[in-house]
């Protein structure tokens, strides 16, 4: 049996409500096993269980959580906020994302829409380098919808007046001979005309030139978690498994939608998700929720279980923004389960660590 | 012991062409007649055909290049499934086909990870894929500067890590030109690097890969794919290889002539003279279907073109220094004049090629047809009049620019087995299959004898592999893991960390995590470099 020492108020809390769930049952030897037995019966006794992955997943668990989901006939879902699913589906067909990193390395000019990949993506930053430092434009606009139509303008109707702090920009952009224009999560919160205004931007500086697009994924592994629902399903989530067949609707299976509307009993979120609402988190706390995770949540959800950080405490598959696999290996010896070995347990009678 | 009693067994490797005989099993392989036969156990063979399971040699099923396909069918789950099926569904297929060894057609070093996971998936059946190289920019650098001895090594670390069974070569060069703006080069025109041509690309690796002893040659997917005209440029690409042994998969692609108005019309004669001057040569149709496919390919300027003719959406997925793969739908319609001729020229090819055991059927799954539809292209082989009233459904291009409506010749059913058996493993250096002697390996096919040809080759009556039952009446056994198939060719260690440090200047991916690291593919079965079988 695993052996854990409870961790903070909130595994109390969790503690608390498994065993109250429990009824006669022989006494648990560790909280751990506990909140695992109870997740399980939960898990077991579940009507329409749901399942919910986060871009933060390493290869290995996805396809865990695609087992468990077809054993127990799931709702199976991406957070979308943490894979971009949608986002990167757009871009792929648009046919954008045809650059490779060795591609960057000569750029003339680096456009970072909100987002700079020295902070938030560490390994492209020191890829970029140089270019980061020298020659790059960042465009942190209030209003960047805004932004865009006048950079758009600016590329195709000469006779338009632009306002100054567009001009300079656009003039930056227009006169280099290559360019990454990169953007983040953030940038695209204004809906779906933004996102056409993007995309058509994006179009037209390729033109004769040699200009890319790179989308940031908001998370480590949102292109490695959709690449493995895309390679073992089919589809990229919103799934819901009858009978080993898979029904896709990308607009009826959609997480938030799921959890508001009570369609589920059981909510499995396999790793934090990214940022669900406050309303959806409520519901969560009062419902049956079981967390995987290796960090303690912000929120009060009934069942957190602890897990191993792949990469740090286990190994893992992760796949890099231009989808090329990359192995993550053991560094330390950890406490925890690995998220795929968890959910292997969780379907199965005894828990064994 | 299992005895396999009364049935007709076919073995083109051997000359059995249908007569009625026993045919003993002992453990995984096909053993001689005991003198003391003990009692084993019986399978009725009476009323059915007999032979060797299938070999597929060219076909989509792993790897990346089918997640970009998958997100152009999210929205027709039906056609996903028939065209992009998970790794598992298509290997159940391909059993239920009667296939038990199956090639994946490329993967690149970068994503073997990908292709490996995939291939890790498709269990019950012996698999594995090829090696792309075509674009591989240390590769290429370093056959442009001519040390011959490093460009072996390269090309026999690449094959390892990259856990591949056979050098792959797509349009080589062409992905290189591209991404510099150039149009895809001929045989003769520099791709980009120095003087190098896609003529010394070719000759070179093609002579080097036969002296490492490899049991598959090059597995050439030459220039010029799917364009009007291309037969002379694609014979003249069979004329550079010197006579040397090579594979050239999905010619059909490559057999069209061009009439005044510059469309297209049938070369197919042109290419099978072509191709019966050289033995050592073999090859594979890509035979097309009516209806939707999705054309998987990491030739970059070939799919490019395809684009700019269709005006359809594409995915183009470029690597780091060693080209990618491209994925464009594409539908053939039995109205429309091109897709008639393309259909009516993957079977003249196969109808006119005397030897069907140097030409096998492949629909270049999913770049043709599903693979699913192999039965269907074996009863248009089988059956003239079937084919007749195809061609008088279809646009009459497809009877009046192709010759295939003056062909007479039906297949029989050796020649089917050679094709799709015999033919395909000895290409593949695999001894141990596709045939039906002492010693081969038990995989096998029964089919109950019926007129309907189409129903009868969806349907096997059961499937055997390695001695054990796996399909019965279209029901699945519980499969076993199957094997991965991978070659070991050796290379210089005194010369791998020069090797790597170039390739460190190339990618961005830790030398030691490229492709599938040092140990290449996990769990893999090795095959012996020294089974060339001519």
């Amino acid at each position: 049996m695993v052996s854990f020492t409870p961790a903070c108020p909130l595994g109390e809390t969790s503690f608390r409500r498994a065993q109250a769930d429990l009824s006669g049952d022989d006494p648990p030897n560790s909280f751990y096993e506990t909140s695992f037995r109870t997740a399980q019966q939960w898990l077991q006794g579940a009507r329409q269980p749901l399942v919910v992955l986060s871009g933060n997943l390493d290869g290995e668990a996805v396809s865990a959580a695609i087992r468990l989901a077809k054993q127990f006939s799931a709702i199976l879902t991406c957070d979308e906020e943490s894979t971009g699913s949608i986002l990167g589906l757009s871009m792929q067909a648009a046919g954008l994302l045809t650059n490779t990193l060795h591609d960057l390395r000569d750029l003339s000019l680096v456009v970072l829409c909100g987002v700079d990949p020295a902070h938030t993506h560490p390994r492209l930053g020191e890829f970029l380098g140089r270019d980061l430092a020298t020659d790059s434009l960042f465009l942190d606009m209030p209003d960047p919808l805004e932004a865009l139509r006048w950079f758009r303008l600016a590329g195709t109707d000469k006779t338009v007046h632009i306002p100054t702090k567009f001009a300079e920009a656009a003039t930056r952009i227009g006169v280099a001979s290559s360019g990454l224009v990169v953007f983040g999560p953030e940038w695209l919160k204004f809906g779906k005309p933004f996102t056409a205004e993007l995309l058509l931007w994006l179009k037209s500086l390729k033109g004769e030139k040699h200009w890319y697009g790179l989308y940031m994924a908001p998370a480590p592994n949102s292109t490695g978690v959709v690449e493995t629902l895309l390679s073992e399903t089919g589809f990229p989530g919103n799934l819901l498994f009858c009978q080993e067949r898979a029904e896709y609707s990308p607009h009826l299976w959609r997480v938030e939608r799921i959890i508001q509307q009570g369609a589920s009993d059981l909510c499995l979120l396999v790793g934090q998700p990214g940022s669900f609402s406050e309303k959806t988190l409520a519901l969560l706390s009062k419902g049956r929720t079981i967390l995987l995770d290796p960090h303690q949540p912000a929120w009060n959800p009934p069942i957190w279980l602890p897990t191993a950080r792949v990469g740090v405490e286990g190994p893992g598959r992760f796949q890099r923004l231009d989808g090329v696999p990359v192995e993550f290996r053991q560094l330390l010896q950890g406490s925890h389960p690995l998220i795929k070995d968890l959910l292997l347990e969780l379907t199965h009678e005894e828990f064994q660590v | 012991m299992i005895l396999i009693r009364g049935a007709e067994l076919y073995d083109p490797a051997h000359g059995i062409n249908g007569q009625v005989r026993d045919l003993w099993v002992n453990g995984e392989r096909i053993a001689p007649a005991p003198s003391e036969p003990g009692t084993p156990d019986v399978i009725d063979g009476s009323g059915t055909i007999l032979a060797p399971a299938g070999v597929e040699i060219h076909t989509h099923v792993a790897g990346y290049g089918l997640n970009a396909a998958r997100r152009f069918l999210v929205g027709d789950p039906a056609l996903l499934d028939l065209l992009t099926p998970s790794a598992e569904t298509a290997a159940q297929r391909y059993l239920s086909l009667g296939y038990t060894t199956v090639f994946d057609a490329a993967s690149s070093p970068l994503m073997a990870r990908s292709t490996s996971n995939d291939l890790q998936r498709m269990v019950g059946l012996d698999r594995g894929t090829f090696t792309q190289l075509g674009d591989h920019l240390l590769l290429l650098q370093t056959l442009a500067r001519g040390d011959m001895q490093e460009v072996r090594d390269i090309l026999a670390w690449l094959l390892h890590v990259a856990g591949g069974y056979a050098v792959k070569l797509v349009n080589p060069g062409g992905g290189i030109a591209w991404k510099a703006g150039q149009p895809a080069p001929g045989l003769d025109e520099p791709i980009g690097l120095g003087n190098l041509t896609q003529r010394r690309i070719i000759q070179t690796l093609v002579r080097l890969v036969n002296e490492m002893g490899l049991p598959h040659p090059i597995h050439l997917h030459a220039g010029r794919l799917g364009q009007p005209g291309n037969a002379d440029a694609f014979c003249e690409t069979v004329r550079a290889l010197d006579g040397q042994r090579a594979h050239l998969c999905h010619i059909q692609f490559y057999s069209y002539g061009q009439d005044e108005n510059g469309s297209f019309t049938s070369a197919a004669e042109k290419v099978v003279q072509c191709l019966q001057e050289y033995p050592q040569i073999t090859s594979d149709v890509g035979q097309v279907l009516f209806g939707a496919a999705m054309a998987i390919s990491f030739d970059t300027s070939g799919l490019s073109d395809l684009q700019k003719a269709t005006g359809k959406p594409w995915i183009s997925r470029q690597l780091e220094g060693e080209g990618g793969t491209n994925v464009l739908p594409l539908s053939y319609q039995a109205r429309d004049a091109s897709s008639a001729i393309q259909w009516a020229v993957g079977l003249e090819l196969i109808l006119r090629f005397p030897d069907p055991s140097h030409l096998f059927l492949t629909t270049d799954h999913p770049n043709g047809a599903p693979f699913t539809a192999y039965p269907q292209v074996i009863e248009w082989l089988m059956s003239r009049p079937a084919r007749q009233e195809m061609l008088k459904r279809i646009h009459p291009a497809g009877t009046r620019k192709t010759g295939l409506a003056g062909i007479e010749r039906e297949f029989t059913l050796d020649e089917i087995f050679a094709m799709t058996s015999w033919g395909p493993a000895k290409a593949l250096g695999l001894a141990d299959r596709g045939h039906l002697g002492t010693g081969a390996l038990a995989d096998l096919r029964c089919y109950r004898k019926q007129t309907n040809l189409c129903n009868m080759f969806t349907r096997p009556e059961w499937v055997m592999r390695r001695g054990k039952v796996v399909v019965q009446g279209g029901q699945l056994a519980a499969p076993d893991r199957g094997g991965l198939v991978v070659v070991r060719p050796t290379w210089d260690e005194d010369r791998l960390p020069l090797i790597q440090a170039a390739l460190a200047d190339l990618v961005s991916v830790p030398v030691g995590d490229y492709g599938l690291g040092a140990a290449g593919q996990i769990g893999a079965e090795e095959v012996v470099c020294a089974s060339r079988m001519y």
